[in-house]
């Protein structure tokens, strides 16, 4: 059932040329450089340390590692992570 | 993000402290119901400082108590804040309120009227003036109609040829330019009297009787040109039937020579032998004569035209120090008469001839021996 209603609005939402992660609530992740990582539609954070940072989203876990990493600013659907990023992973 | 800072200061924000075990539990409970956090620092894994909304602030505080959290208020930064702070102060900010209204209401009166550019006239002739035509300390600024003002003043003090109001702040400046007037016209009877000892050496009568002959040497207080009419004359039975003194004004114009003497001494300083050097006779006699000569010319009258000029330099050994003196005599050109007027007496006929302005050379006429 779940998976029809996605398939479906998934086909809407390209059909309609919208924004996936919009219409799915997906999470979207930009790099900026090796500083600041935005990640939009995030589901709270998982832990909070300097060197790692883990967001859940719908998809998974986004494991944001680096050094000095700190929390710029999270909202309900926007987090911002600034620090030296080294590494962004996606885990399923 | 700049919008987004001044927002949140316009908003106030607080800097909180949370310390814990369940911090991202609280962060993420937190950021559930709507709050936004902030410049987040995780010092330690079990102390968070972050920043949030004000009116996020005691949900957050709320959230912890129920998570075993506690969260505490560091700082609290903005706009509502500084405002509670103020309101705490309200006594101070009401006097503060009530002195800049004072400041404000005071400076929109004049206080001051200034008066520039009088010289003859009073300034509290102006001021008074002024005053009636509307600039008086005390009146609205916005009142003084600035011509009407400058109206009045001319209408009520014809003495003023200009006139001009400016208002500075709470100070009125009237600025006054006088009409010159001419020196009162020449009238009334006398005579005209030497002023100096001298010898006349031109005499033009224009009016009245000449009483002196070029070569005559003439003493001050002499008359020299008489206003006193000839008994007999129409003139004179007109003035005695109104009973005046029969006495008209003189005038006319007697020059001739006077004689200035300056005088000065200057002791021969000795030299180191105590003896009296050529060149300190001859410094010295410089001195005495330049001395003598700045006498005479201060005596000199403006218009006087020095003629000759003789200069004898004495020295005088004998005398302890040894001096010299400087004798300077200088003849002058100049104008020897002085007007002198006579006081209008019913019973004076002719005798009333005074030297007023000199009181002393009191007397009668006296005619030089033809």
């Amino acid at each position: 059932m779940k998976r029809e209603r996605g398939s479906v609005a998934q086909r809407m939402a390209k059909l309609l040329e919208l924004p996936a992660e919009i219409v799915l609530d997906l999470p979207k992740t930009t790099l900026v450089g090796g500083m600041q990582v935005f990640v939009e539609n995030h589901g709270g954070l998982l832990s909070y340390a300097p060197d790692e940072i883990r967001v859940r989203t719908v998809q998974g876990e986004i494991v944001i590692s680096g050094r000095g990493l700190k929390i710029g600013s999270i909202m309900p659907r926007e987090l911002v992570v600034d620090g030296r990023i080294s590494q962004v992973e996606l885990k399923r | 993000m700049l919008v987004r800072t001044l927002w949140s200061h316009l908003q106030g924000y607080v800097i909180i402290r949370a310390k814990g075990r369940r911090l991202e539990a609280l962060i993420n409970e937190a950021v559930a119901a709507g709050a936004r956090l902030w410049r987040l620092d995780r010092a330690t894994p079990r102390l968070l400082v972050a920043r949030t909304d004000a009116a996020n602030f005691r949900r957050i505080a709320r959230t912890g108590r129920r998570l075993g959290v506690r969260v505490s208020a560091l700082e609290k930064r903005g706009v509502p804040f500084v405002l509670g702070r103020w309101r705490r102060r309200r006594a101070f900010l009401l006097v503060g309120a009530l002195f800049v209204g004072l400041f404000y209401g005071l400076s929109r009166f004049v206080w001051f009227v200034d008066v520039h550019g009088v010289e003859r006239l009073p300034a509290e002739e102006v001021v008074a003036a002024a005053a009636r035509s509307g600039l008086r300390p005390g009146v609205l600024r916005s009142d003084v109609e600035r011509e009407e003002v400058v109206l009045g003043l001319h209408r009520e003090l014809p003495r003023i040829a200009w006139a001009a109001v400016e208002i500075k702040g709470a100070l009125g400046t009237v600025r006054v330019v006088e009409r010159t007037e001419p020196d009162p016209p020449l009238q009334g009877p006398g005579h005209i009297v030497a002023a100096y000892d001298g010898f006349v050496e031109r005499i033009v009568v224009s009016q009245g009787q000449g009483l002196v002959r070029v070569g005559d040497t003439v003493q001050r207080g002499q008359p020299l040109i008489s206003g006193m009419l000839v008994p007999g004359s129409d003139a004179f039975a007109r003035k005695v039937e109104v009973g005046e003194p029969p006495v008209l004004r003189a005038e006319g114009f007697v020059a001739g020579r006077v004689w200035y003497r300056g005088e000065a001494e200057v002791a021969i300083p000795p030299d180191e032998a105590g003896a009296v050097s050529a060149e300190a006779v001859a410094a010295a006699g410089r001195q005495a004569s330049e001395a003598a000569e700045a006498a005479v010319l201060e005596a000199i009258p403006p218009d006087g035209e020095i003629k000759e000029r003789d200069l004898a330099v004495v020295e005088d050994m004998e005398a302890s120090p040894p001096v010299v003196r400087a004798t300077l005599i200088v003849s002058v050109y100049q104008n020897l008469g002085r007007f002198s007027p006579v006081a209008p007496s019913p019973e004076a006929d002719g005798s009333g001839l005074k030297d007023e302005s000199d009181g002393q050379e009191d007397g009668q006429l006296q005619r030089p021996e033809p």
